[in-house]
């Protein structure tokens, strides 16, 4: 089973940050403050869309082929993810 | 199957829907000669007692075709924050006029001239609610074209779809009145 990474505090709805990371060979810990990455803030669906949008060189007409739907279909869920990646670094930036 | 039917616009538009659109609306036209019945607006069809030349059933249909793709595209370029192609919205709304060909069939099945009551049977009534079904199926196909085409969602986009339609419908039965000689 694959483990989703958390990004929303299930108390208050902010962001939450990385406390530590540690090394899954050594077992060495790195304990700190440190924000997450505006791209795992996303959720996994839109990371995946990402990565595709990436793989296909960023051509919708290519990516609408692959995932076998319409080209405004795949504009518009581009759109959402902008419109998504806009409020996580407004959220981030303490704008909202 | 329900997304099938009422968006395929998920799967299908640009050019592929445009054509397909537009082969549909030939196959409306071509039916509603030989059936004797005609479409005057975007949500208009009339049985004609004497028909009507092919060409006006088809002029009809380009008609309401190009009274629909206007101001929907003017909406979207203006309400829109996505970049919208001229290809999608008349490609989607094309293809959403699809119904119509069921439409134009039951064309077959109603009498020219209802000149009382006696005329209005039970398998009339019945074939005129088929009908009407048909065009509701169109309007709400129009809605998601609209709404994929034009990435126009929320509450927003169903008032700007009935201005739109509205606008559309008045253009294209007044475009198409002046088709016809006695008028």
């Amino acid at each position: 089973m694959s483990k989703k990474l958390p990004h929303i505090c299930p108390s208050c709805s902010s962001l939450l940050n990385v406390k530590s990371l540690i090394c899954s060979h050594c077992d060495t810990e790195v304990s700190g403050n440190y924000n997450l990455p505006v791209l795992a803030s996303l959720t996994e669906e839109d990371q995946q869309f990402i990565i595709s949008f990436v793989k296909c060189s960023g051509s919708l007409k290519i990516m609408a082929q692959d995932l076998g739907l319409s080209y405004p279909t795949v504009r518009n869920m581009l759109d959402d993810v902008i419109l998504k990646l806009g409020v996580v670094q407004r959220k981030s930036t303490g704008e909202i | 199957m329900r997304t099938k039917l009422f968006n395929p616009f998920i799967y299908l538009a640009g050019g592929k829907a445009l054509a397909l659109g537009i082969a549909g609306m030939i196959m409306a036209a071509l039916l509603g000669f030989f059936g004797h019945s005609h479409f005057n607006g975007v949500l208009d069809f009339h049985k004609f007692r004497d028909g009507l030349p092919l060409y006006i059933s088809l002029a009809e249909q380009a008609i309401i075709f190009l009274c629909t793709v206007v101001p929907f595209y003017v909406a979207g370029r203006v309400f829109s924050t996505s970049q919208i192609r001229l290809v999608d919205v008349t490609g989607t709304l094309a293809l959403a006029r699809g119904p119509m060909i069921l439409t134009a069939v039951t064309g077959f099945g109603l009498p020219a001239d209802i000149r009382g009551l006696a005329d209005i049977t039970a398998g009339v009534i019945a074939l005129a609610l088929v009908g009407f079904v048909f065009v509701i199926w169109m309007v709400a196909l129009s809605y998601n074209a609209f709404s994929v085409s034009c990435n126009i969602k929320g509450s927003n986009s169903v008032s700007i779809f009935i201005v739109c339609l509205l606008i559309a419908e008045i253009s294209a039965f007044y475009c198409c009145s002046l088709l016809y000689p006695h008028s």
